[in-house]
């Protein structure tokens, strides 16, 4: 049994008097798909920036592939091999698509390296390739998400954070970034996925979590999470 | 419902205090607000005359004049965001003009004697001075206005201490009338305790009357976001312009009031140091709020003060420190860089210090005002656009497009990342300049129309990129587009109640609409679109990041308040289910162009649909799955 890429224990953040997440345990295994599931203000994206390391928690414990990283900060996170693309397209505005890119794969020690996969995500995303040259402030909403993928992407992470990477996409888009998402699981890459799509999803998934106000109300296989009928329609709504 | 908003976002239910009270209890919020700010300052002033006799007291009128002057400021650079370096502009124009015409004439023709007929001889009282020196406060504040209004952030900033620059310089020139360079003497010393604790008190209620009237209203939403301003129908230039004549008038008769403290001074005692001091206090305080800029000026006074012992050298564990000189400035700088690093939004962080409309103290007052009835049924129109296109660096976002939603209809309109939806809405609502094409609404040219009065033609729009006034509170975001569209403060309150009751936000509705989740933004969003009772709404993915029992929830309040109200809504997201519940009618773009139109049904099978947009993957087994809920829910 291999080290866990991710495990969160007991993980407790406060927002001053608010408990937003509440004794969370998460497991992503090596080269799996964990989803976590819920609406919207169950603590998802906390949970997901806590894991991070861009938001201090009140309790708990973060361990990212055997080393303990409570408290670390987002910069250690990345160096063990995590990368995140957060919710809200973050990306920058004032530079064309290739320079977000290139800027991302400024982590990566070797140059020619950083150089192909550039032009691998360029492939992978073929509107990003298209727009190569263009300010990444003018994409459309969609096309800057698939941006902050493409650049999450970048650092050839061990361990992705996706937040909401289907957030305003197409159908055809959001198909292509599933296929993203099993594409990376089949190269070993494991991956935390926040969704709003909880049937797609399962889908993908080996492992969910369902929060709710904070806790977590489920977690199991996306077999028994879709299975049953009392969690879909109080939490899931799928 | 409410109470499952409100538990599943952790905020603590408020929904106990009835949402028809909530104008009565903002309201009763905001008087209590001012009497803080007014207590605040007569604490104060009452403690230090109190407690240190005479040299309490003439703290005390310097404390009161800053905070005439510092209220003042905060009257522009609060409501605007504005850092405004100008206003010693305003306080030497004030200090020198009720000089000119308080000084006894004697005095005045020895002192000045090239002094222009016009201003030479008045000899008046301060308090008979105090309309002129006001009214050339007006005055010159319009004349500049014009120029700084059209400038926002940091250029807006550079161009208000250009303006101090110039009128400093104009005073050392017009020696005949300040004489220039050299100490103006002779300005009757009126400005005691009494004056100046009166002055600060009335400037208090004036500052906190504007903040939080119409036009306060409307200065803080363009500050938060101009974009969303504009698409209500408030033009930020106008609002900025507003702002400067308040504040600009208040600052000249503060200048007054220091002038007549003074007694004699120069050009230079309006400078840069002043000026630093006035925004150094704001800021330490909290610039948005008049309680900070209160709370700021009595901190910058006691920390002064103490400062200023300290200045002359003193003695410490038996080391003597030698006297430093400009150590009070120095002090007031590490303050700013103190607070600024602790506390970003000074002292107060960003709220005026007193209870809010959710307060206990509050929760006894009755229902004042009953939310509106729906508004009258949408008149038969059309949004229709022609030919129209729009390139950016050569790439045609939109080529050519031509459609027609009426109201009284849902119209969906869906596409590919990038096909150029959003750009079409961004073209019909003035944000950006078509290139070709025509477009009107109702037998009106929207193309012709400012970018402000596409509101005022009953267009309304919500962004893809939520654009929320996040300084103000969601009931305030609501009555701005209110009273954007021009209706009358109750009548607006009581629209703005009916459209958080439609959208289920009355529990959240003393929140501030950046401390909001992200359901209750995007609900938000649509609700303050609402209030400006438009005929057609142009919705930016309104469901984007909803799970399906959020985006059902608001598929229902859409489709009840749109049979209500017969408006026009233009759909654009790209949950199928959504659009196709919804729509009576589907246009699809790819690529800048739209290439096909009709029923949700005739639209799902067209080949080239499914090729450009929907797939045969995944996403397309899990639409189709829905189809029969979904036909269902058409015919209802």
């Amino acid at each position: 049994m291999s080290v866990a890429a991710l495990e969160v224990r007991g993980l407790e953040v406060r927002y001053g008097p608010v408990r937003a997440v509440r004794g969370v345990d998460l497991d992503v295994a090596p080269g799996g798909v964990t989803a976590l599931l819920g609406a919207n203000g169950a603590g998802k994206t906390t949970t997901l920036m806590a894991a991070a390391g861009a938001r201090r928690f009140a309790a708990g414990s973060v361990t990212i592939f055997g080393r303990d990283m409570t408290g670390a900060d987002p910069e250690a996170v990345v160096r063990a091999g995590v990368a995140i693309s957060p919710e809200g397209r973050r990306v920058f505005a004032s530079l064309s698509v290739e320079e977000n890119l290139t800027v991302a794969g400024a982590v990566v020690p070797d140059r020619a390296l950083a150089r192909g996969r550039r032009a691998e995500m360029m492939e992978r995303f073929p509107i990003l390739g298209e727009r190569r040259r263009q300010l990444a402030g003018l994409l459309s909403g969609g096309e800057q998400q698939m941006l902050a993928v493409a650049r999450a992407l970048m650092s050839g992470p061990r361990l992705l954070l996706l937040d909401e990477p289907s957030l305003g996409l197409a159908p055809r888009m959001v198909d292509r970034i599933f296929e993203i998402v099993e594409a990376l699981r089949a190269e070993g890459i494991a991956v935390l996925l926040v969704e709003q799509n909880a049937a797609l999803a399962l889908e993908v998934a080996d492992r969910a979590v369902v929060l709710a106000n904070g806790a977590v109300a489920a977690a199991g296989t996306p077999a028994e999470i879709a299975d049953d009928a009392l969690l879909r329609s109080a939490y899931l709504a799928a | 419902m409410a109470e499952g908003a409100a538990a599943a976002t952790g905020f603590p239910d408020r929904g106990a205090a009835p949402l028809a009270s909530l104008p009565g209890r903002v309201r009763a919020s905001n008087a209590a607000r001012t009497a803080v700010c007014l207590a605040l300052a007569l604490a104060a002033a009452a403690a230090l005359t109190l407690l240190f006799g005479r040299y309490g007291e003439r703290i005390a009128v310097q404390m009161c004049v800053n905070v005439a002057a510092v209220v003042a400021l905060g009257a522009f650079c609060g409501n605007t965001g504005i850092v405004s370096f100008g206003h010693g502009a305003f306080m030497l124009i004030g200090a020198y003009l009720s000089g000119l015409l308080t000084m006894p004439a004697a005095l005045q023709r020895t002192a000045l004697p090239e002094l222009p007929a016009l201003l030479a001889g008045w000899e008046l009282s301060v308090w008979a001075a105090a309309p002129a020196v006001a009214l050339a406060g007006l005055a010159f504040a319009a004349a500049s206005g014009g120029a700084i209004a059209r400038l926002a952030g940091a250029s807006a900033t550079i161009a208000t201490l250009g303006l101090l620059i110039i009128v400093h310089g104009v005073a050392l020139g017009a020696r005949e009338v300040t004489r220039g360079s050299q100490t103006f003497f002779g300005v009757p010393r009126a400005t005691d305790l009494a004056v100046a604790l009166g002055a600060a008190l009335l400037f208090i209620v004036v500052a906190r009357a504007f903040r939080e009237s119409r036009w306060g209203l409307f200065a803080r939403a363009a500050r938060d976001d101009a974009a969303a301003a504009e698409a209500l129908g408030v033009d930020p230039r106008r609002t900025r312009f507003v702002a400067w004549c308040v504040s600009g008038t208040m600052a000249t008769l503060a200048g007054a009031l220091y002038g007549h403290m003074l007694g004699a001074f120069s050009p230079a005692s309006f400078f840069l140091p002043l000026v630093f001091a006035q925004v150094a206090m704001m800021i330490v305080g909290g610039m948005t709020t008049v309680s900070g800029a209160v709370a700021g000026v009595l901190v910058a006074t006691l920390l002064q003060d103490a400062v200023r012992q300290a200045e002359g050298g003193f003695t410490l564990l038996g080391v003597d420190v030698p006297a430093v000189f400009g150590l009070t400035t120095v002090a007031l700088g590490l303050a700013i860089l103190l607070v600024i690093w602790r506390r970003p939004r000074g002292l107060t962080g960003g709220r005026e210090l007193g209870p809010g409309p959710g307060a206990r103290l509050f929760a006894g007052l009755a229902a004042s005002v009953e939310p509106a009835p729906p508004p009258a049924r949408a008149v038969a129109a059309a949004l229709e656009a022609q030919g129209l296109s729009r390139s950016f660096e050569g790439v045609a976002a939109v080529a050519d497009v031509g459609f027609s939603a009426p109201t009284g209809a849902v119209t969906g309109l869906i596409g590919p990342n990038g096909a150029g939806k959003t750009t079409l809405v961004n073209l019909l609502t003035r944000a950006y300049d078509a290139d070709a094409g025509a477009a009107r609404f109702g037998g009106a040219d929207l193309l012709a129309a400012p970018r402000t009065g596409v509101a005022r033609l009953g267009v309304a729009r919500t962004f893809q990129n939520l654009r929320l006034f996040g300084g103000l509170t969601v009931f305030e975001n609501v009555l701005t587009a209110a009273l954007a569209a021009g209706r009358p403060r109750a009548r607006a309150e009581a629209i703005a109640l009916r459209e958080l009751a439609a959208f289920d936000l009355g529990a959240l509705a003393d929140i501030r609409a950046e401390a909001l989740p992200y359901g209750a933004r995007k609900r938000l969003e649509i609700a303050r679109c609402l209030a400006q009772e438009p005929a057609m709404i142009l919705l930016d993915e309104p469901a984007a990041g909803m799970n399906p029992a959020e985006t059902d929830d608001l598929a229902a309040r859409l489709t009840r308040v749109q049979a209500e109200r017969g408006v026009g809504l233009l759909l654009i997201d790209h949950d199928l289910r959504f659009v196709n519940r919804l729509s009576s009618r589907i246009v699809v773009m790819n690529r800048g162009r739209v290439i096909a139109e009709g029923a949700p049904e005739t639209v799902r099978a067209d080949p080239a649909v499914v090729e450009a947009y929907i797939g045969r993957g995944r996403t397309a087994s899990h639409a189709k799955l829905h189809t029969p809920d979904q036909t269902e829910g058409e015919t209802t």
